[in-house]
């Protein structure tokens, strides 16, 4: 072997030693702390109960099925389960959380998948305060210096302070008339103007739109990050939503989605919940089938074992519905709009660079762009963590350390990208595509439907939430909703 | 080349023989991989540098260790057959391969697992990065190494 194809296993690298102690501490806690979300005693020594693959055992004891352990699957579960019924969730990967996912890197709890909350959201925040769990604050979000990129990539730097005012009256402008059009957000069905204006993408209603440049570029990379998706699938109505769900304003709605999360990451409230439920829970059981019949409901699961209860809760997000076989049928609008899915499938990576740099908001409009958004999210050990989100898979593969450092580059250009990774939500088959964004005139036309029961069969999902539709909360909405309706229907 | 005859000995690793066989083969499959690895895929590797990549894996993955989490544990991945962690659900479509992982097999599967084994369950595309794909390899090598002087001592 010549030496210049040694494969060095030896740690001769151009890092200091000091680095690299450092780096191996941060990976071995790491290791562990993977170990952690999903090997938790709850969920181990619940998933561990082997003896329910024989259906038969369980015909006349179980109550109700919950298929899919995210927010929405784990509160119906606590919903249903403090009330003495007996619940089995059914999850399919090997752990609980759905799009939320809190892995540990260095001891720092890092959510890959959803995050943020806000006392503008009930649910989750009424949960938090009923298991004391704190957040903490997403310092960055709301940093002072700015920097963009214009339309043909060229850096920009300003403050919050001076373009915001601006911001926000461009915003108020683009959603004129809001509080006519959707004057009680997280009540679709209060008033049916809103499904009557859901018309128009966003990208038409940029199109029109009278808008300085620099606030084009702002309002443009906002609904990219919003949307997850390119502009022209994104619903400007669905957009309008989140403006009015925090009180009309841009402020508020960059604080509520982008500002607060968790402490400890998502999984403590997650595992919380899931404990409360009292639930037996089983882990890396997808589903096949669900079947009901005048008596009973049960599901076959891809593994061939079988479970019957009384009523069943379908939580799975809404762009893999379609893949589970009903009979009766999954009725057809449910279905199309399954199969036809939400938009929303974007991006959202970490990356560590190599030293400290001061915290901003960083922007990119487009949906050509492999970043429309960095995060500054903190300093530690002499490194930045910053949490980046894109319009697409396509326009950046966040799993290439030298693409994902040549795109911070564009905002920071002396950045050096230690490492870099992102739980890839598209590629996830239980997922496919990150939070629900609805197409123009889609979920308007369908939010009743997806919502309805099918006999014992009930539906719940983030996506498809009153709501924060495609947060946390509004998944914990529709797990209270679903395990309500459960209810009803089994006292009936 | 010594791909064919590293698959002949560490397929003595899956069935759990020996000790001292389960040694020779780790020896092996380190001694001779690193050779045919480090010239048929790339030419310059670095463990150091792979444990930096080994950050993309290890929100669901133990990298350095055999615990499972939401992925199977892989600090011994190197000579082991295919989706044959016990305790570990793995989808059908890797359950399907009866290969043993040598380095080539891991960098194949890392360009893209998709390709590798279609309908795996493991939400990554790959890691297209040649550079990247043999410092995380060279990195799983040396989790291998680790292994060989724990059966030493």
């Amino acid at each position: 072997m010549e030496d210049n194809k040694k494969c060095d296993v030896k740690d001769a690298e151009d890092n200091g030693k000091q680095a690299h102690i450092t780096r191996r501490k941060l990976l071995t806690t790491a290791g562990a702390g993977a170990l952690a979300v999903a090997a938790s005693e709850l969920v181990v020594a619940k998933s561990a109960g082997g003896d329910n693959s024989d259906s038969s055992k369980n015909t006349d004891e179980l109550d109700v099925i919950v298929v899919g352990g995210g927010f929405c699957g784990v509160t119906a579960a606590r919903e249903l389960g403090k009330q003495g019924y007996k619940v089995t969730i059914l999850e399919a990967r090997n752990r609980l959380g759905g799009r939320t996912f809190t892995a540990n890197f260095g001891g720092n709890p890092t959510d890959m998948g959803g995050t943020w909350v806000n006392w503008l959201q009930p649910h989750v925040w009424s949960e938090l305060h009923r298991y004391g769990v704190g957040v903490s604050e997403t310092k960055g979000a709301a940093a002072n210096p700015m920097i963009y990129l214009d339309y043909n990539g060229r850096r920009h730097e300003t403050t919050a302070a001076e373009v915001w005012p601006s911001f926000e009256a461009a915003a108020s402008a683009f959603f004129e008339d809001a509080y006519g059009i959707m004057p009680r957000p997280a009540e679709p069905f209060a008033d049916d103007q809103w499904i009557k204006s859901d018309r128009f993408s966003v990208q038409e209603k940029l199109d029109a739109a009278d808008l300085s440049p620099v606030n084009r570029i702002l309002l443009d990379t906002w609904f990219t990050l919003c949307g997850a998706a390119d502009l022209s699938e994104v619903s400007w109505v669905d957009m309008l939503r989140w403006y009015a769900l925090s009180g009309f304003t841009m402020t508020g709605q960059a604080d509520a989605i982008s500002r607060y999360k968790m402490k400890g990451g998502t999984k403590v409230l997650l595992e919380k919940i899931a404990e409360d439920s009292g639930a037996d829970i089983r882990l890396g059981v997808p589903i096949k089938s669900v079947r009901q019949t005048a008596d009973y409901a049960e599901v076959t699961m891809k593994n061939g074992d079988k479970l019957k209860a009384k009523s069943v809760i379908i939580t799975v997000p809404l762009n893999t519905l379609s893949d589970i076989d009903f009979s009766p049928r999954l009725s057809a609008k449910k279905r199309k709009v399954s199969l036809e899915k939400h938009v929303g499938n974007g991006t959202k990576f970490h990356a560590l660079l190599d030293k400290e740099y001061p915290m901003a908001t960083m922007w990119a409009p487009g949906s050509d762009v492999p970043i429309s958004y960095l995060l500054w999210d903190k300093v530690f050990d002499g490194k930045t963590h910053v949490i980046g989100f894109g319009p697409s898979m396509d326009t950046l593969d966040v799993n290439d350390t030298a693409a994902v450092q040549r795109a911070i580059r564009q905002f920071i250009p002396d950045a050096k990208v230690e490492s870099a990774f992102g739980y890839q939500w598209g590629m996830d088959p239980y997922a496919k595509g990150v939070w629900g964004v609805s197409r123009p005139g889609q979920l308007s036309n369908a939010i009743g439907e997806l919502q309805a029961s099918q006999g014992r069969i009930h539906f719940g999902s983030g996506d498809f939430a009153n709501g924060w539709r495609g947060f946390i909360d509004g998944a914990i909405e529709q797990g209270i909703v679903t395990a309500r309706k459960a209810q009803e229907q089994m006292k009936s | 080349m010594n791909i064919v005859m590293l698959n002949i000995e560490t397929s003595l690793v899956s069935e759990k023989a020996l000790p001292i066989a389960k040694l020779m083969a780790l020896l092996s499959a380190l001694f001779m991989s690193v050779e045919a690895f480090s010239e048929s895929i790339i030419s310059d590797c670095s463990a150091n540098r792979g444990e930096l990549v080994a950050f993309k894996c290890i929100a669901c993955h133990e990298v350095t260790g055999n615990s499972n989490g939401v992925g199977p544990g892989l600090g011994d991945v190197l000579g082991r057959t295919i989706a044959s962690v016990s305790g570990f659900d793995y989808s059908e479509a890797l359950s399907q391969r009866n290969d043993v992982w040598s380095p080539e097999l891991l960098s194949e599967f890392l360009l893209n697992p998709q390709s590798f084994a279609p309908g795996n369950v493991m939400a990554f595309s790959g890691l297209k990065n040649d550079q990247e794909r043999a410092d995380i390899v060279c990195f799983f090598l040396e989790q291998t190494k680790k292994e060989i002087n724990k059966e030493v001592h």
